[in-house]
């Protein structure tokens, strides 16, 4: 009984307490305000000095000339050279450094890691996907030479382009501290150098890329049914698939289409910087080619792991051209039945490096 | 599986490399320089200038 | 600590070019890199006027920040200075400065860019004072001797003002003063009214 009403008592004293507190606030808004209101006359107050600003600024020509200076409005200059500028202030600029050095760099950095290690939980816990047959020691060619040629040629280019580019761009943050300055920038150079060479042969590759296989990645219905069944990673079953199932595709369309044509295109601006380009210009090319190629590289972290450890059998059909008869039936099912109706004959493996060699007389290729 | 394991182990590792990243991206300080010795950022340097420039600017810039 | 300043008066500058001669001529720039440059706002316009800009030596460099190699360092009395061993010329100093102050030496095709080249507020550069290497890389070294700036110290009309910030902004203040804080008390507008 004393307890409830100590606590009734102390309800009181707080609910007291409050509303005295918020008189005190609205009285020390209210009581100045209202002085300041009867001594103008009201409204007043603000209008005349809005009229006594403006007339200042209208009798001000400096103040014109400073604000238009501010804008980045451009006047003119006697100098000449490929990196003088008429303008006095440039925005773009403070607006490029804080994208570059903030988001840019924080969120690149999070989705690249964030990449290898989705890559490492599907591969920690959905493993390799094995072959569900074993192998029938035939295969079947599913790469000519001229396709892997060129497959090899882009991944190598790439990889080559993603490391100078991201030591460009996390040199500072992550190589600096370990390599010193003097070791950097003599890596920083060279990479500079070789992204810049590198990069117009990557995208005359990512071109012809493009036009050797874009008649095999049109949509089909098929590759709906190939997402609904998670693409044979998750889960058990086994999707149909032509010669590019729907992930494949995906990465055709969204990695090398588009991905490439816009990192290609801001690539070439920003390396030849011969067509008028403007600072602001740049600076976009800049960031869309810094955008694009990290969502491309973090996208390339999940082929190649498909593609290598992610898949058995996978990897032989790009590095020797033929694949296993029961990984094409797997995994690409449509497309093993097609050749077999072009009458394509699957042939007998070379036999592994601990075997003999040419066992049983077949036909070596 | 080991083989398994270590590949995580050597992920997380070379992961964990990361955290020697710099969090400030902004090194330059007023005459702290990690590159070649420039004897005229130093503190001492400019503090021997200082009150020479200060002259020179009062005798120069100002309108006699 | 002194903050080394360029402040130019556009009431008094008579866009001579002076600056930009002196410039080329004390440090030996090469063609088609400017230091410094006189900008004209309303060129030949009423109320036109010049500024001469070059680098503005700022507490928080954008070039600095955004440097791919660190080279850039501030001198304890506030001079933005960089290393050019370092720079690998990519540009993106120049990108960021809002005052177009970065420049290159193009050495070859495919507008490649050279070393960055930018005023030194004539304080050298990371290599010994008064040294051949010094000059070639960055020009003369007039602070490390005890002069300003050649630009300012040889200004006509004194409308280039160089040096510690509190100084500057010292005089420049007595000589608004004098002069009156309005533009049309002195002036253009004051010799022929408001045409």
């Amino acid at each position: 009984m004393s307890d409830s009403n100590v606590s009734k008592a102390r309800q009181r004293r707080r609910r007291s307490m409050l509303w005295s507190l918020a008189l005190i606030l609205v009285l020390s808004i209210a009581l100045p305000l209202g002085y300041a209101l009867a001594q103008s006359g009201g409204q007043g107050v603000q209008q005349q000095q809005q009229q006594r600003f403006g007339q200042d600024r209208a009798t001000n020509p400096r103040s014109d000339m400073w604000r238009e200076a501010r804008e980045g409005q451009g006047g003119f200059t006697t100098q000449t050279g490929p990196y003088v500028t008429n303008t006095m202030i440039s925005n773009v600029g403070e607006t490029w450094r804080q994208f570059r050095m903030g988001p840019l760099i924080t969120y690149g950095g999070y989705l690249l890691i964030g990449a290898l290690a989705l890559v490492a939980l599907v591969f920690t816990f959905v493993g390799r996907i094995k072959l569900a047959h074993g192998r029938a020691g035939m295969t079947i060619e599913r790469w000519k030479p001229f396709e892997r040629y060129l497959h090899w040629f882009t991944a190598t280019t790439f990889i080559v382009l993603a490391i100078t580019g991201l030591s460009l761009l996390f040199g500072r943050t992550v190589l600096i501290p370990v390599m010193g300055h003097q070791a950097f920038a003599a890596w920083a150079d060279i990479g500079k150098v070789v992204h810049n060479y590198v990069g117009p042969a990557f995208s005359v590759a990512v071109l012809l890329m493009i036009l050797m296989w874009v008649r095999h990645n049109m949509p089909k219905a098929v590759d709906l049914k190939w997402f609904a069944a998670g693409g044979g990673i998750f889960g058990k079953s086994h999707p149909s698939a032509g010669k590019f199932n729907g992930g494949e595709k995906v990465w055709f369309w969204v990695g090398i289409v588009v991905f490439g044509i816009m990192v290609s295109v801001s690539g070439f601006l920003l390396n030849f910087p011969l067509f008028g380009q403007t600072r602001a210009d740049m600076a976009l090319y800049q960031a869309i080619h810094a955008i694009t190629s990290l969502l491309w590289i973090a996208f390339f972290f999940g082929h190649a792991y498909i593609g290598t450890l992610g898949t058995e059998g996978a990897l032989e059909g790009m590095t020797t051209g033929r694949v296993d008869v029961n990984w094409a039936k797997q995994h690409h099912d449509l497309w093993y039945e097609d050749e077999i109706a072009k009458g394509v004959k699957p042939q007998q493996a070379e036999a592994p490096a601990t075997g003999s060699v040419g066992t049983v007389g077949q036909p070596s290729h | 599986m080991p083989y398994k394991a270590m590949l995580v182990a050597l992920a997380v590792a070379s992961l964990s490399l990361l955290t020697a990243c710099e969090q400030e991206v902004v090194f330059h300080e007023p005459g702290v320089y990690k590159g070649k010795h420039d004897e005229t950022a130093t503190q001492e340097a400019a503090e021997r200038r200082q009150e020479q420039l200060r002259e020179r600017a009062m005798t120069g810039m100002t309108d006699r | 600590m002194a903050r080394m300043k360029f402040l130019c008066d556009a009431e008094r500058c008579i866009e001579c070019q002076a600056c930009v001669t002196a410039c080329k001529s004390e440090h030996e720039v090469p063609w088609g890199v400017n230091r410094r440059r006189v900008i004209v706002m309303d060129d030949g316009l009423p109320g036109e006027k010049s500024v001469s800009v070059a680098c503005m030596h700022c507490s928080d460099a954008p070039c600095a920040a955004v440097c791919p190699v660190d080279c850039f360092y501030t001198t304890a009395d506030g001079i933005v200075l960089h290393d050019k061993d370092l720079c690998i010329g990519c540009g993106y100093c120049f990108y960021a400065c809002p005052f177009g102050a970065p420049q290159y030496p193009q050495q070859s095709a495919f507008g490649v860019r050279g070393k960055m080249d930018k005023c030194t507020f004539c304080a050298g550069g990371p290599e010994t004072a008064h040294s051949e290497a010094e000059y070639v890389k960055y020009g003369a070294n007039r602070i490390a001797e005890g002069k300003l700036p050649l630009c300012a110290e040889m200004c006509s009309t004194k409308a280039l003002l160089a040096g510690d910030g509190d100084v500057v902004s010292d005089i420049y203040r007595q000589r608004v003063m004098r002069r009156g804080g309005r533009p049309q008390t002195w002036g253009w507008q004051a010799a022929y009214g408001n045409a």
